[in-house]
């Protein structure tokens, strides 16, 4: 190879890139709704223990998820899982056009379904 | 002063608007090892873009500033900056829409050569490895990337209809000033990452029905470096001049991998 004076400069993305502009930091509030999401999810799978291991159990979960904490938790994962949604289907309002149709509806049934999961879930506790 | 009043619609004469201040950055091999930035101030008016003002510093003030332009109209993709920390196209930018003091970068995650120009060369390779032509069934024209492509044995014509041709027009849009590139976090953290433009592209050929190379392509887009380094951030899409809407592209090619994966468990399970 011939000889080159060529020294190119690499940069590396600098630490806080994700605090960098609005869209990256929309990016980090959307990976960082899985953090409520994940939680709340983890809730539940007790609730679904808890119910196996019969009713006292069960009526202390219930007792726990009525704790004023506990609720805003849920609310909070609530709030998350619509951020969610909405910001990933704003994004991939496109894909829309691409996706065949079928897969498309099949997300948005999810979508729907893990959200009014969430809602039912907290009106229930709260009731 | 005669009033023209058929002229009254029509976009006014360029006004002076003063003097704006461009911190521009440097960059010189052998010269200081991270490079530095220059300040400059450069007379512009309503219609001075960011290259306008860049080529009136490299004539009346630094003839050494480097930095690439070709059509200044926004079709040929050479331009590519990082203005105010976003990637944009320098001809379509003009210098009033900017801050008092706007910082001009070469593009991000890519490798700096000099000043403002930076080596294109790995996303170069990363579209020759999608094959961006129309693969003939004969398999004539299926040349190995590097490879000159053979002639197709087939004179007939490639007709398609216009319900055809919508289906890959937007990603033929691409004018590869990898804008896209430099707004992906992942194509800063994984160099090798095929990245939006070139997904693009490969998309763009799967879908023309001309094309039979989606299955060659298909083994380029379907690996650890090719689409699934993309955790659809969506930035790409947004900074994109041209609408061509990279990330639908790699979503859609995830769709199809994923696809081909279910199949391929039925199939062999
Ligand atoms: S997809 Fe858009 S942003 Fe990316 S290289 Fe092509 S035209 Fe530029
Ligand atoms: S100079 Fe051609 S796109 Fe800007």
């Amino acid at each position: 190879m011939a000889e080159t004076n060529r020294r190119p400069l690499v940069r590396k993305t600098p630490r806080g890139w994700f605090f960098q502009n609005s869209s990256s930091r929309r990016y980090l509030l959307r990976e960082l709704t899985a953090l409520p999401m994940a939680a709340f999810a983890i809730h539940l799978l007790c609730g679904l223990v808890a119910l196996s291991r019969g009713p006292e159990v069960w009526a202390a979960w219930l007792a726990y998820s009525r704790h004023p904490l506990v609720l805003a938790a849920t609310a909070i994962a609530l709030a998350a899982t619509i951020l969610h949604a909405v910001t990933w289907f704003s994004l991939s309002a496109a894909v829309v056009k691409v996706a065949p149709k079928p897969v498309i509806v099949g997300l948005q049934v999810t979508f729907a379904l893990v959200a009014l999961g969430a809602a039912v879930t907290w009106l229930a506790v709260m009731g | 002063m005669s009033a023209c009043t058929g002229c009254a619609d029509r976009t006014p004469p360029p006004t002076n608007l003063g003097k704006a201040t461009l911190r521009v950055f440097r960059y010189r091999p052998g010269g200081l090892v991270n490079g530095w930035h220059d300040t400059f101030e450069v007379p512009y008016g309503t219609n001075t873009s960011v290259i306008d003002a860049l080529q009136w510093i490299k004539e009346h003030l630094d003839p050494t500033l480097a930095f690439r332009a070709s059509c200044r109209m926004g079709i040929c993709g050479s331009c590519g900056l990082m203005i105010e920390g976003r990637p944009r196209l320098a001809c379509e930018t003009f210098v009033r829409t900017l801050g008092s003091q706007a910082t001009i970068e070469p593009l991000a995650n890519f490798a700096v050569e000099r000043d403002l120009v930076v080596d294109k060369q790995p996303f170069l390779d990363a579209l020759r490895s999608v094959r961006p032509w129309v693969v003939g069934d004969d398999g004539t024209r299926a040349a190995e990337p590097g490879q000159p492509a053979e002639p197709a044995q087939s004179v007939e014509p490639g007709r398609q209809t216009p319900p055809q041709l919508m289906k890959y027009q937007d990603f033929a849009q691409c004018i590869n000033c990898l804008l896209c590139y430099a707004a992906c976090p992942q194509a800063g953290f994984e160099r090798g990452f095929l990245g939006p433009a070139a997904t693009a592209t490969a998309m763009r050929y799967n879908r023309d029905s001309r094309d039979h190379g989606a299955g060659k392509r298909l083994e380029v887009l379907d690996t650890d470096e090719g689409i699934w380094p993309c955790t659809f951030v969506g930035a790409c899409s947004q900074v994109c001049p041209k609408g061509v809407d990279p990330a639908a592209a790699i979503q859609m090619a995830k769709l199809i991998a994923a696809g081909r994966w279910a199949k391929d468990m039925v199939s062999h399970g």
